[in-house]
């Protein structure tokens, strides 16, 4: 049977479209990637490498959309037997798989520092920066993504720092409150004790952010058609 | 004979475009051209057999089918190329049966590397290397590939080179010998239909002028010569557009007006060209 008849044949197929769309743009990410764990290495911090590695690949996400608008893909969608909703399941799970490359790229990265400069890897820190990576990756793409299906990426792609922006703004409200040291303080010792719970929380987090993100972009879309 | 695609009442308004009660049936096994100048809704009305924008109203069937129902099933036997590529420029000509094929259920490996020597299209290189005549031989290609029924072309000749366009009409009239395939084209190149439309749909300013087999069209229509002093009121009234010349006027009117005009007037028949500048003169005026 060809796997092209059904929606998830179709949403695989749409998936590997994205990959091939996006697979020229990815020279250049790769040297980027070589600068940011020689900026790691060098300063022998092997959770900087990771972390600047998972917040580079947060840019990255969003190159597909620019190299098929580029080549005029809308219309390529129009005539492929795909249902608007089918290519932006697609689009998420491309974006997922791509920060798990980029997670599994990292850490990678971060153990080898550790052996070659004999840097003790922290399980906590580890996790930690992992956790919140990945959940930082998926608020940015859930916010991001709606905005690309709706206006384009040349037109939206200003958007994608949003998410930073919302987050330093919240880090320095959060900062400003008297009692935000004893908070993350027992915040820390909640997860120090519970280290298994930070990659669910940062998983489950993510995912439940890239369904809200998927619902509201199909809800966009269905509406300006 | 059933129909290949039927389209029914066609709205579609934008701010400052109203595609305005669009019909027109191309039957199966035929060609049809589809005529107007730049803007008159030639690639609205395509895009919205394709479904890729919304519609205000009608209703368009492909292959007995209703668009918007049966969209996926559609597609299967819907092709479409269009003026300007729609693949990714850093893809092989290989790559892009990879990337494609996956979606089409009837799609065929031998008849795809057929067609790519039948076009001398190299399957190691990439689109961005391909001439635009390549670009347009590669989408014809992935097009009639994969059984599709009905071909649609956007203006597939503009930007052609005359041996390019002339291969690329070649290769319609070959698609359709079967009888069963058909093929609808929007041009504003009007040689083309010459040579292959036997239908030919007139759109201008979002309507439609004119449906029908392209030799009744010829027909339908003449083309009126005369003097300034031959323009009377009643003449002025029955044409549909007109042109000032040095000594006179030309004109285009309904072949059903010619009797009764003056014997000094030169009656001649029209050109596709000539109707599509006077169906844009008398819209203007």
């Amino acid at each position: 049977m060809n796997t092209g008849t059904t929606s998830a044949g179709r949403i695989l197929h749409s998936l590997k479209l994205d990959f091939f769309a996006a697979k020229a743009g990815l020279r250049l990410p790769m040297i980027v990637i070589m600068a940011l764990v020689i900026v790691g290495a060098g300063a022998k911090q092997p959770y900087l490498s990771l972390a600047l590695v998972l917040l580079f690949s947060v840019v990255l996400g969003g190159t597909v959309f620019s190299t098929l608008e580029k080549n005029h893909a809308d219309v390529m969608y129009g005539v492929l037997p795909l249902k608007k909703i089918e290519m932006m399941i697609g689009r998420y799970l491309y974006a997922l798989i791509f920060s798990v490359a980029a997670l599994i790229i990292g850490s990678i990265v971060a153990f080898a520092i550790s052996r070659i400069f004999n840097v003790k890897l922290d399980s906590f820190m580890f996790l930690a920066v992992l956790s919140v990576a990945f959940a930082y990756y998926c608020f940015a793409v859930g916010v991001a993504y709606p905005l690309y299906f709706k206006f384009g990426f040349t037109k939206a792609y200003i958007f994608t720092m949003v998410p930073t922006y919302f987050l330093g703004i919240l880090g320095v409200v959060l900062m400003s409150r008297k009692n935000f040291a004893s908070n993350l303080n027992s915040v820390v010792q909640f997860f120090t004790a519970h280290q298994y719970l930070m990659p669910i929380f940062g998983v489950i987090g993510g995912l439940v952010l890239l369904v809200i993100s998927l619902a509201v972009a199909n809800a966009i879309v269905a509406r300006a058609n | 004979m059933s129909d290949a695609l039927e389209v029914r009442g066609l709205r579609k308004t934008y701010d400052d475009f109203t595609l305005n009660d669009v019909s027109f049936t191309l039957p199966e096994g035929s060609i049809m051209g589809f005529v107007g100048q730049n803007g008159a809704g030639k690639t609205t009305t395509i895009k919205l057999i394709f479904n890729m924008i919304g519609r205000d109203g009608g209703e368009i069937k492909v292959l007995g089918l209703d668009n918007l129902r049966d969209e996926l099933a559609i597609k299967q036997d819907l092709a479409a190329v269009f003026d300007e590529i729609f693949f990714v420029d850093t893809w092989r000509v290989a790559e892009v049966e990879k990337v494609v094929s996956g979606f089409y259920q009837n799609w065929d490996h031998s008849q795809y590397t057929g067609y790519l020597k039948q076009f001398e299209l190299a399957s190691n290189k990439k689109i961005s290397e391909l001439s635009r005549g390549m670009k347009m031989k590669l989408m014809l290609a992935v097009a009639m590939s994969h059984g599709a029924r009905l071909l649609i072309l956007d203006e597939p000749t503009s930007g052609l080179d005359p041996v390019a366009r002339d291969e690329l009409l070649d290769i319609l009239l070959d698609y359709i010998g079967d009888g069963v395939k058909s093929v609808f084209f929007s041009t504003h190149i009007t040689s083309d239909l010459d040579r292959i439309a036997d239908y030919i749909t007139l759109i201008d300013h979002g309507h439609i002028f004119y449906t029908g087999k392209k030799d009744e069209l010829l027909e339908h229509f003449s083309i009126v010569k005369g003097g300034k002093e031959d323009l009377s009121d009643e003449l002025r009234h029955k044409l549909i557009g007109q042109s000032a010349t040095r000594d006179g006027f030309i004109g285009m009117l309904p072949a059903s007006e010619v009797t009764g005009l003056a014997a000094d007037l030169t009656i001649e028949p029209p050109t596709i060209d000539e109707i599509l500048v006077y169906i844009s003169k008398g819209e203007a005026r």
